[in-house]
């Protein structure tokens, strides 16, 4: 269980200057849960994620994981970014394997673990190659095998296919459910795409800003796999959508 | 067809250089004064006997290597000093803080200008003075501390700038993404900082020994000198043996001009650079 407690963050500039980022922010998110962080940009929700990973310190309040405090990165909580996601001086097969590499598992056992991994997203037969021979959905892919082979409590994801194009998106989008009901992982997902968000999450967390909070915690129990083209989904993305428009 | 296209299009690197050796040579058979413009079958001479010994120095060759290993040193001495510091003040703001304004004033000092302080602090001490076994080197029994000083100093400060540069042109998202994968420390700096700056780090070196080359001269002209192709074109000059000084000359473009290849063949293989 990840616990944010009345977390906010602020940020204070050279010159005295203090820009609150996140206020009083405080959310349960359950094992296995996929949550989906979603609002325009500079509404907190990039900066909720780096909370949790440990990469900024909150200024407010606590973040548990699993009852224990979150201080400073760690291979528990991973993170796929948008952009530069891979080691480009890295084979794929060494950047799955870097995590376990961390930990000090032997060389045979990372690169065995890190296949599996690969063929769990499909690009087994990619091991040898650079990340610059991939195209961009196969890099995020490969990111994706990195962060869940050092098997970690929660997987953030920010905005991980927002660069990717509208084909591509999609295709990744379906990926990540397949390998969600294989390797089920905690996710807090962040996008400022509504039906992406009502695509994948559990719970959507519509947030507005700055400083950034909470405006409303949406549940989204439509059956899996879901129809962009049903009126469920339109409704549930109609009403996120107003949720937003009202946030101005 | 595309054979001979190809050659045209090598060839046209030639022309200028070979029309300049004409002029050259036209002129310097007008001239007719070999100690203001020598012939080039006398340079060429030089150049094409390198074991023969020149005037009372070494041959070509053993000239040559003196001054490859100086600089070889000098700038071996400022990559274990720059890169190290260049990770350190590129990484960590409070060390760029610290060191920023003094080397921003110490930069723009050009090498030659240490010389009489470097001298005063340095003599002509030389490397046998403490490794006594090396004295009956030919080549080792030449190599002063201040010849290192000057080639160390115009080599450090490419090098530090362009590895300071390498750390800070790192995606954000490497560091953050190795640090949620589990790095910190030592395998973060050997493993994600290290790599991910080489491609600049690199170009600080290319530039650094070009530049240390450059400062062989001069540093080859102090006091105490006795060997290497600076101390031949100075030495050459007092006879007036302009034949000796051209040919001096091109042997020190001609290396520069290939330890500018070689690192440039290994920049031109380090793909990632500014790549995601």
């Amino acid at each position: 269980m990840l616990e944010l407690a009345g977390v906010g963050k602020v940020y204070s500039s050279i010159n005295g200057e203090k820009i609150e980022a996140v206020d009083n922010l405080s959310l349960v998110i359950v094992e296995n849960e996929l949550v989906c962080l979603v609002g325009r940009s500079g509404c907190g929700k990039t900066t909720t994620l780096r909370l949790i990973a440990g990469l900024e310190t909150p200024t407010r309040g606590r973040i548990l994981l699993s009852g224990k405090k979150v201080e400073g990165p760690s291979a528990e909580r991973c993170v796929v970014f948008q952009r530069y996601t891979l080691f480009p001086w890295r084979s794929v097969l060494a950047n799955v394997a870097f995590g376990l590499e961390m930990q000090g598992v032997s060389r045979a056992e990372r690169e065995k673990t890190a296949l599996d991994y690969l063929a769990l997203v499909g690009l087994e037969d990619q091991a040898r190659a650079y990340p610059v021979e991939l195209s961009g959905g196969m890099q995020q892919r490969v990111a994706v095998a990195r962060a869940l082979a050092t098997d970690p409590q929660v997987l953030l994801m920010d905005e991980p296919f927002g660069a990717l194009d509208a084909q591509t998106r999609a295709v990744l989008q379906q990926e990540l459910m397949r390998i969600w009901r294989v390797d089920r992982k905690t996710i807090v997902f962040v996008t400022h795409d509504i039906q992406e968000a009502v695509l994948l999450a559990d719970r959507v967390v519509v947030m507005q800003g700055p400083p950034g909070h909470i405006r409303e915690i949406i549940d989204c129990d439509l059956p899996r796999p879901r129809d962009r083209n049903s009126a469920a989904f339109m409704d549930m993305s109609d009403r996120i959508h107003l949720l937003l428009e009202g946030a101005e | 067809m595309r054979v001979i296209k190809r050659i045209g299009h090598h060839a046209r690197r030639f022309v200028l250089p070979l029309v300049l050796a004409a002029l050259w040579q036209v002129v310097a058979l007008w001239l007719d004064k070999q100690t203001i413009l020598p012939r080039l079958d006398a340079v060429a001479a030089v150049l094409f006997h390198p074991t023969a010994k020149i005037l009372i120095t070494g041959s070509l060759l053993e000239n040559m290597a003196v001054s490859l290993l100086r600089v070889i040193l000098g700038f071996l001495l400022a990559v274990i000093t720059a890169v190290p510091l260049g990770l350190a003040m590129g990484y960590f703001k409070t060390v760029n803080h610290m060191m920023d304004s003094t080397v921003e004033m110490l930069r723009p000092i050009p090498p030659l200008a240490w010389v009489p302080l470097i001298l005063a602090w340095m003599g002509i001490r030389g490397v046998p003075d403490m490794l006594p076994f090396l004295a009956a080197s030919p080549i080792w029994s030449g190599i002063q501390f201040s010849t290192l000083a000057i080639i160390f100093i115009g080599a450090f400060f490419p090098i530090l700038l362009n590895t300071i540069q390498g750390v800070h042109s790192i995606p954000r998202e490497y560091i953050e993404s190795a640090r949620t994968l589990g790095a910190k420390g030592w395998p973060l700096l050997v493993k994600i900082l290290i790599p991910a700056s080489l491609p600049l780090i690199v170009t600080g070196l290319r530039i650094g020994l070009g530049i240390g080359w450059m400062c062989l001269v001069a540093a080859e002209m102090m006091p105490g000198s006795s060997s290497g192709l600076g101390y031949l074109i100075w030495y050459a000059y007092e006879l007036l043996r302009a034949d000796i000084i051209v040919a001096g000359m091109v042997a020190i473009g001609v290396i520069g001009f290939f330890m500018d290849r070689g690192f440039r063949r290994l920049e031109s293989k380090l793909f990632w650079g500014g790549m995601g």
